[in-house]
């Protein structure tokens, strides 16, 4: 079967964002009072063959932690893990 | 034993020359080495120099670490030898996890470039054996993402095994306790961002960063 997997790796809790907070600033200059916090992080979009759901999930979670991410800093999730319709 | 020291070069490296050059000032014999060879050669000592290795795609030092030679390169940290990662190149050791924590963008938003004053915490590792501890040394910093970081525990552990080598006088990006260079436990590996190489010759603004190569030169035996 062919599976799309959606990746997104977020900086763990505590960990500075400085793109997050200049990105905060120019929300606030936009107007939008109400937002308190911007985070920051990566998406990745795979596609790959596998036997069955459980094996592609275990193949992106193992790239993601391998390489997507890095424990210092980052934590990982698999958001979605779809049947890919593409050829 | 091996008569020169091997400075890597990635694609994206850009400071591998001056590298060269400063050991070549110093007396030693420096060769670049390509990361796609499988095979080191055997060298007395590495230095994986400053840059931007793969575009620093994905995260600085990510796709780095598993070039051909990075396995080589692991392998004679491992059996004792002398590693030096400058800027990118510490980026590549923390990666690889020759050394602990990671460097993540400067807290304050900017990329920085200019000269900074150092304070020398420890003479346990090659880099600074020829430096007094206390002593002060200034070298130009050129990074955007030189924000040392790592958890508490590990902060614990390079305190009490003495593996913070420099600290900045003044914090300039946010560095964990400010650190600006580390060791590994046994000291043969260092990372430091801030970049001797560029501070060799009086011409050039200074000369602090001799002793760093200084240091890497005698330890190599060469």
């Amino acid at each position: 079967m062919k599976y799309e997997a959606v990746v997104e790796v977020l900086l763990k809790d505590g960990v500075s964002d400085p793109e997050g907070v200049a990105i905060m600033d120019a929300v606030i200059s936009l107007g939008y009072g109400s937002v308190q916090k911007v985070a920051t992080g990566k998406l990745f979009r795979l596609l790959l063959q596998a036997e069955d759901e459980n094996a592609a999930a275990d193949v992106v979670s193992q790239i993601a932690e391998q390489l997507l991410s890095n424990p210092v800093l980052e934590d990982f999730r698999v958001r979605d893990l779809l049947v890919s319709a593409s050829a | 034993m091996s008569s020169s020291i091997g400075v890597v070069v990635f694609p994206g490296t850009n400071c591998e020359h001056d590298v060269v050059r400063a050991l070549t000032l110093l007396g030693a014999k420096a060769e670049l080495v390509w990361h796609g060879d499988s095979e080191l050669g055997d060298r007395a000592a590495i230095v994986l120099p400053g840059g931007f290795a793969h575009g620093d795609y994905l995260r600085p030092g990510a796709i780095a670490r598993f070039s051909n030679i990075m396995s080589s390169v692991v392998k004679l940290a491992n059996a004792g030898r002398p590693v030096l990662g400058i800027c990118n190149g510490f980026q590549v050791l923390t990666e690889v996890g020759l050394l602990p924590g990671a460097l993540q963008k400067n807290s304050g938003l900017r990329f920085i470039c200019s000269t900074t004053k150092l304070s020398v915490v420890s003479s346990r590792s090659f880099s600074t054996s020829t430096v007094e501890v206390g002593q002060v040394i200034s070298l130009p910093i050129n990074h955007f993402e030189g924000n040392y970081t790592c958890d508490a525990a590990t902060h614990r552990a390079l305190v009490e095994n003495d593996q913070i080598v420099l600290r900045y006088v003044e914090n300039p990006n946010g560095s964990v306790d400010s650190i600006a260079a580390i060791c590994n436990e046994a000291g043969n590996v260092v990372g430091m961002m801030p970049h001797p190489e560029r501070a060799v010759e009086e011409l050039l603004g200074g000369t602090d960063g001799r002793s760093i190569f200084e240091g890497l030169i005698a330890a190599a035996g060469l």
